[in-house]
């Protein structure tokens, strides 16, 4: 059977981002192929921000290149435009509108403006539709600008952190209503979050941002299979130099010692019993325990 | 408490914008330290003569005329000018070339212009051509300059002359051998028989003495004089308040012009009149840049006071100022002792032009809390929007037109002298001062207010109320209007055309918050303007109507700092908008223009404005059918220097960046277009003849291009700009 090859709707190579002297991405190499949902993952201040901007053409990288929809960010296309939605972290909009205005005015830009869709989605998240933005808490502005960058029924999402202000019902509600617009796969999702709960949830992938690269890309379920704790026991105690090889983390206490690797294998298991005469237990992580041990400096 | 202060003293020193700020005030008190390349009084500052449609001063313009049979047309004519350019030269027994006086035959020319109303003559020993001058019973103003005695009873048959200037020379001279005596007037009781004569010039210090002030005096028709002293030598005065007592008995006499080449001219004559004619308008016949007010007074207080006020409403703004104990104590001591400082600075310079101690408190209070109530303002734009001040909007049409009234018709007495009074100066900045606290006060409330915005209504809706964020009536009715068009024109018009899209980029703004902002702006600020009528007054600094144009810069500048904010804000939406289904260049070239589309009202607003006040300074006296002209001149102006220093505003993210350039460009103004004409008065014999013409045509035009070409480079920033960087 022929392999199917998926398209690759963001594409990044070798993007740097400085500001002033400061380097802020150092690299980013990205692919991310249509009907995936990208959880991007990075310390504050890893460019997590700084790179969907770049993506957007909202900010000018200074090296490399990156296309959305197969145009340069730098000069987004009308029509690739329409295809995209966006939810910026720190949502500002007209403060002196009301919310139903926001809408009415965000829509007669859109020519394929799904009216019937943006009501759903305004009732089901409760939008105000009355009130005047400058009166809406954090997380409504937040409800609101998912609802404009839903309204369209966008094929490529964008969103920076588009649950951090959410109270949980209506974070769940938005992921629903994620899982349902790119649950047939032919919409690509990509949003920063610090909540790897609600990655867990719908993300396909995750990349994880650190240093100002991608350090790690791949589908999140394949993370999960790579990335173990190891926690050895033996009878006498360990040295105090003692590291798991390919280790992200060891800890020694004693006898007792617990490793974070990024790459388990069969034969680094059987490697350690031999080794150290060790009962090694392999114990899953989840994604906030794995990101921990992925940004651990200890 | 000190240590606390200390830190907010640091809190000032260290930020860019109080630095910028400050560092502007200082260097336009500099600037007024600079001794300008004028001599001090060197400019008569009184209304001039009705210009000519059509001059004849020289023998290429004479030429001209009667090469073009245009000599119908001529309504002006300068013999003096004329003779020296026609006279044959001659050699003085002293080897020097001289021209002699003109003899009959000269003025034979006269009959030539039958339609003459201004004349220039000068005489030398004998009046010849008085005869032929005398006969021209159409002549409006007669200008005479000469050595010796004059008999103005022959003027009598002038019986549509209205405007008498008369400059005899003050010393004794030998013209053709024969020594000439002394000048002195008489016959001036003679003139009480023209029946239009309401203004008399009079340019002699020697004839000015309280003799002829009584027959000035008695002149029944005389509306203005003006006593300009200023090509003389520097003798005592013997006028008393003998003469100025027949001067109040004038039966039409309003306006009185006062001063000379020496400033103690003014101030002796001022004191003089003011003590015994205190119902005239009596203001300084001569600039004296000594006492030039937007230096030495407004520009340092403005920045100053920008300064004080921006950093008191970026401090009360944060949630701290409720939350940290002692901080909003601490703060608004250091910005009272602050502003108190600057008040005080302010009050000191102006006393030393000679205003009074309460008008000058009272003025420089006005100045400094009105500037530090659009600081609180600018904070509250969005949301300050209480009812009963609301009504007080209207108050603000109303103040300006009897300002405006106060200039155009300085018959209104009455009117002029209540809004122009010490008393009124000291209610006015009481005003400022109020709408100040009023501001400050609930800027200080508001952290609270609104820390909370989405309960707010819950949980006060009283409050909520009076803020106006419930209810549909609180909104301007543009406002509205703008809703309206959203909801029923945008959804269905899916095809739009280019015109149509630059409109709708527009919507996105507020636009028209601009009243509520003007209940907190215009209020103080026209307040203060009035102080500065009333200072302007007292100080004989410059006359009122000189002060138009730095009346309107103020509001008009606050306008047009509101919509660069506005927009500025607006940027903070970019990244949104920007995702909007178009190119990046047409994104952008349609909010240019949409940003241009809502300055073109402050540049016609401008251009009205200064065309008026150009057109109303009677020292310029341009004839009215230059309106247009001067209207598209000062259009062009507005449209690149607004849209340059709005631009800088929304373009240049940070602030202190962006007033550092404001500066620069305006400076760049003064400097390129002021100092061309300077130059070009100074030394007008280093440039070949038809220089200072384009000197003074580059001069109005550099302004327009400064800003042009500050208008390409923000463009070309504006293309590149980073929509997803913070403002």
């Amino acid at each position: 059977m022929a392999e199917i090859i998926a398209e690759i709707i963001i594409d990044v190579e070798h993007l740097t981002k400085n500001y002033g002297a400061n380097p802020v991405l150092k690299g980013v190499n990205l692919k991310i192929p249509q009907g995936a949902v990208v959880g991007l993952m990075g310390m504050n201040g890893s460019g997590k921000s700084t790179l969907i901007k770049c993506l957007l053409g909202l900010l000018h990288g200074d090296g490399g290149r990156a296309t959305v929809l197969g145009c340069d960010s730098q000069n987004l296309s009308p029509a690739a435009k329409g295809r995209l939605g966006y939810v910026p972290q720190v949502v500002y909009l007209y403060a002196w509108m009301k919310v139903r205005h926001v809408i009415a005015y965000t829509a007669s830009f859109y020519p394929n403006w799904d009216h019937a869709w943006t009501s759903e989605l305004a009732a089901r998240w409760r939008v105000p539709l009355d009130a005047r933005v400058q009166t809406l808490s954090t997380g409504q502005l937040q409800t609101v600008a998912i609802v404009l960058a839903l309204g369209h029924r966008p094929e490529v999402l964008v969103l920076d952190e588009p649950v951090a202000s959410l109270d949980p019902v209506a974070r769940r509600d938005f992921l629903k209503s994620l899982l349902e617009m790119t649950g047939q796969g032919s919409r690509t999702a990509l949003f920063s979050t610090h909540i790897s709960s609600d990655l867990e949830r719908v993300a396909t992938h995750v990349a994880i941002l650190s240093d100002g690269r991608i350090a790690y890309f791949s589908e999140l379920d394949e993370l999960k299979d790579r990335v173990k704790r190891l926690r050895l026991r033996r009878s006498a105690a360990f040295p105090a130099d003692f590291a798991v090889p390919g280790s992200l983390r060891t800890k020694v206490e004693g006898s007792s010692a617990l490793a974070a690797v990024a790459h388990v294998t069969p034969e680094l298991l059987d490697e350690l019993r031999q080794r150290w005469q060790a009962d090694v237990r392999v114990e899953d992580l989840n994604l906030e325990e794995i990101f921990v041990e992925l940004n651990s400096h200890d | 408490m000190i240590n606390r202060i200390g830190w907010i003293v640091v809190s000032y020193a260290t930020r860019p914008l109080v630095l910028a700020l400050t560092g502007l005030g200082i260097l336009f008190l500099l600037l007024g330290m600079i001794p300008m390349p004028i001599r001090p009084n060197e400019w008569a500052i009184y209304p001039s003569a009705p210009q000519a449609r059509l001059m004849v001063d020289l023998k290429a313009t004479l030429d001209a005329v009667r090469k073009s049979g245009r000599q119908q047309e001529v309504d002006g004519i300068d013999l003096s000018r004329l003779w020296t350019d026609l006279a044959p030269r001659k050699i003085d027994p002293e080897g020097r070339p001289s021209i002699g006086p003109p003899d009959e035959a000269f003025y034979k020319i006269l009959d030539e212009f039958p339609n003459l109303r201004s004349v220039r003559y000068s005489y030398f020993g004998e009046p010849t051509g008085l005869d032929r001058i005398v006969s021209l019973a159409q002549l409006e103003t007669l200008s005479l300059d000469g050595f010796g005695f004059f008999d103005l009873a022959r003027l009598r048959s002038l019986q549509n002359l209205r405007r008498l200037e008369i400059g005899l020379f003050e010393i004794q001279k030998s013209v053709n051998g024969v020594l000439q005596p002394l000048p002195k007037l008489e016959g001036l009781d003679a003139l009480a028989s023209l029946p239009k004569l309401d203004t008399l010039v009079l340019r002699t210090r020697s004839v000015v003495n309280d003799a002829v002030l009584t027959e000035v005096g008695s002149l029944p028709h005389l509306s203005m004089l003006v006593l300009d002293l200023a090509d003389s030598p520097h003798t005592p005065l013997s006028t008393t308040e003998a003469g100025f007592d027949a001067l109040a008995r004038a039966p039409e006499l309003q306006t009185l012009y006062v001063g000379g080449r020496f400033p103690e001219d003014y101030t002796q004559l001022a004191f003089l009149a003011k003590a015994s004619a205190p119902r005239l308008w009596i203001f300084s016949s001569r600039h004296d840049s000594t006492k030039s007010i937007p230096f030495t007074f407004l520009m340092p207080c403005f920045w100053f006071a920008m300064a004080i006020g921006g950093q008191l409403a970026s401090q009360f703004l944060g949630s701290g100022s409720r939350l940290i104990p002692g901080f909003a104590s601490s703060h608004a001591l250091v910005g009272v002792v602050l502003s108190a400082g600057v008040i005080v600075f302010g009050a000191d310079r102006l006393m030393t032009i000679g205003v009074s101690g309460p008008v000058a408190i009272a003025a420089s209070a006005a100045q400094v809390t009105s500037i530090i109530a659009i600081g609180a303002a600018s904070a509250l734009t969005r949301t300050f929007r209480p009812r009963g001040i609301q009504r007080l909007t209207w108050m603000i049409p109303v103040v300006f037109v009897c300002v405006l009234a106060s200039f155009v018709f300085p018959a209104w007495d009455p009117l002029a002298s209540a809004l122009h009074s010490p008393i009124a100066a000291v209610a006015y900045a009481l005003v400022a001062c109020g709408a100040t606290v009023l501001a400050v006060w609930t800027l200080a409330h508001r952290a609270e207010w609104f820390s909370d915005s989405s309960s707010l209504e819950r949980r006060n809706p009283m409050r909520y109320e009076w803020l106006g964020m419930g209810g549909g009536s609180r909104w301007m009715f543009f406002t509205n209007r703008r809703e309206r068009h959203i909801e029923a024109g945008l959804s269905t018009t899916p095809n739009l055309n280019w015109w149509q899209r630059v409109g709708r980029w527009r919507l996105g703004n507020p636009s028209l918050e601009i009243l509520p902002l003007a209940l907190v702006i215009l209020v103080p600020i026209g307040a203060a303007a009035l102080t500065m009528l009333a200072m302007a007054r007292q100080s004989g600094a410059s006359r009122p109507i000189s002060l138009f144009p730095m009346l309107s810069f103020m509001p008009f500048m606050m306008l047009l700092g509101h919509v660069g904010a506005t927009w500025r804000a607006r940027l903070l939406v970019l990244p949104l908008e920007f995702l909007r289904p178009c190119s990046r260049q047409a994104m952008q070239r349609e909010l240019a223009a949409a940003f241009a589309l809502d300055l073109l009202p402050l540049a016609i607003l401008f251009a009205i404005l200064a065309t008026l006040g150009f057109h109303l300074n009677t020292s310029i006296n341009l004839p009215w059918r230059w309106v247009p002209l001067s209207f598209l001149y000062f259009l062009a102006l507005g449209c690149s220097g607004i849209l340059a220093v709005g631009a800088l505003v929304v373009v240049v993210r940070r602030l202190w960046v962006s007033i550092v350039l404001l500066f620069v460009f305006v400076l760049a103004n003064m400097l390129g277009g002021a100092g061309l004409v300077l130059f070009e008065r100074g030394a007008p014999d280093l440039f070949p003849g038809f220089m200072p013409t384009a000197l003074i045509f580059a001069s109005f035009c550099l302004p327009i291009l400064f800003g042009a070409i500050f208008c390409w480079v923000l463009w070309r920033r504006w293309l590149r700009i980073e929509i997803g960087r913070r403002v």
